[in-house]
């Protein structure tokens, strides 16, 4: 096996401390960092997000996956700066405001991470401004809203609204999800896209950079 | 059907088909109910994955009416009452047939056990943060203990080895930090002295602040002796589907065409 089907398999293994080692065996062999991200690191991360669409493996797997590839991508970073490796896109993400629940937010942020989009976390209790003011100072191409109370998902009819308000309706996609939304929630509120799953909802990010 | 009595008085039968989280309760008002009360138990939980809370209920009310085919039942209920609130809108899409279906318009079991979805929402506005908690809860759910962690970190160290057994159990223990008080709703119904108590230290062990709300039981009542006001309930006449709004009225019943 070669050393990027290794990272690749390692990375799947969750073994984070060989996954850091092989990368940086990689970058010694004078492997590109852009190769060693793309068919090393996010190679496995996307065969982690094919199982766990399809049931094969659960969120514990993808935690430590996520952790391992995080790994790597610590060694590698400076080198793809260096290289000028641009990420494949960029998504704002948080949970809307009044919503403290963040296991689904996280996971997507690990997903949206593992195709190789720059990620970033609002963390938790957003609010549409928020959303919408981070989305313009990171140029985002993605906000991404999760709720997984009844009570706090029309927090993103709101984001929406700020989005036009603000003038960057056109140049952003908006994805939803959490437990209680469903497509015809998306639909009613016009945002863009709503998945049922976190690998999913990373395909459709992808998707929406490319 | 209702049952007649002296003085033109009727009984109705209503059946509920309840998350078991309200068992002491509702056992309680339907024994002391006017009316006749039966009631199919679902296990709690069910919110955490909507898509199977919404199976559950149409495979319950498929078993309803196959009984009711095979004249396995002598009495067929007036009314269906849902012991649920939107629970993740599991409870959308379902579908009525000749029998109404009647739901408490809540955002969930919090709310009826507060006893109003204003309520709720007032004390969701105040105290955002609050874990809430009381007997059917600690007695159904699934309630986060040391013993419970020790052994998923053994379970942790055996699947994924040492290293990533630490790392994964930090991360079970994340969903706490966002928290910042648990709220004990008391009952009326049944009083252990022991849940508070606990509910106290799950408070102390996560740091939360720690506050005791009295509960209500009027829309708990309220489903077991038919007082349905339209503004709590929702009405969903015979072959009708219950669909979500979006807005503050939550949920209607829509026509179903059937051929």
């Amino acid at each position: 096996m070669g050393i990027l089907e290794d990272i690749s398999s390692f990375l799947q293994q969750g073994r984070a401390p060989i996954v850091k080692e092989k990368v940086q065996e990689a970058l010694d062999q004078g492997l590109s960092p852009k190769e060693i991200l793309e068919k090393g690191l996010l190679d496995g991360m996307g065969i982690i997000g094919e199982k766990f669409k399809k049931n094969e493996i659960f969120v514990p797997e993808v935690l430590i996956a996520a952790r391992a590839m995080n790994a790597g991508v610590g060694i590698l970073k400076p080198h793809l700066v260096e290289a000028g490796v641009e990420s494949k896109g960029t998504a704002v993400i948080g949970t809307v405001k009044g919503d403290l629940h963040d296991i689904g937010k996280n996971l997507v942020r690990m997903m949206l991470e593992g195709k190789g989009l720059n990620v970033v976390d609002l963390g938790v209790d957003v609010s549409s401004d928020q959303f919408v003011q981070a989305a313009i100072d990171n140029n985002a191409d993605i906000i991404c809203c999760s709720a997984l109370l009844t009570t706090t998902m029309g927090e993103m009819k709101d984001v929406v609204a700020a989005a036009k308000e603000k003038g960057i309706r056109d140049k952003v996609k908006i994805m939803v999800g959490g437990a209680p939304i469903t497509q015809s929630f998306c639909d009613s509120i016009g945002a863009d896209c709503y998945t049922a799953d976190a690998a999913s909802a990373a395909d459709a990010a992808l998707s929406f950079c490319s | 059907m209702a049952l007649k009595l002296q003085k033109g008085m009727s009984l109705i039968r209503i059946h509920i088909i309840a998350c078991r989280v309200f068992s002491r309760e509702l056992s309680y008002y339907a024994s002391q109910s006017p009316h006749i009360v039966d009631i199919t138990w679902l296990p709690q939980g069910l919110h955490d994955t909507p898509e199977k809370l919404r199976q559950m209920l149409k495979d319950t009310l498929n078993d309803l009416y196959l009984q009711k085919e095979k004249q396995m039942l002598k009495h067929w209920p007036d009314c269906i009452v849902l012991g649920y609130g939107l629970c993740s809108n599991g409870i959308v899409g379902l579908e009525s047939r000749d029998t109404p279906l009647v739901i408490p318009k809540t955002d969930d079991c919090i709310a009826i056990f507060l006893g109003s979805q204003k309520r709720y929402l007032d004390l969701f506005q105040k105290y955002n943060g609050t874990y809430w908690l009381n007997n059917g809860w600690i007695e159904t759910a699934f309630i986060p203990s040391e013993e419970m962690l020790d052994k998923r970190y053994r379970e942790y160290v055996r699947l994924y080895g040492e290293e990533n057994a630490d790392f994964l159990l930090e991360q079970d223990k994340l969903w706490a930090y966002n928290y910042n008080s648990c709220g004990y709703i008391s009952s009326s119904v049944y009083d252990c002295p022991d849940y508070p108590l606990l509910a106290e230290q799950i408070a102390k062990h996560h740091n939360w602040k720690y506050c005791k709300f009295e509960g209500d039981n009027r829309l708990i009542k309220a489903m077991t002796e038919g007082r349905w006001n339209n503004d709590e309930f929702l009405i969903c006449p015979r072959d009708h589907r219950v669909e979500a709004t979006y807005d503050k009225s939550k949920i209607h019943a829509v026509p179903v065409q059937r051929e």
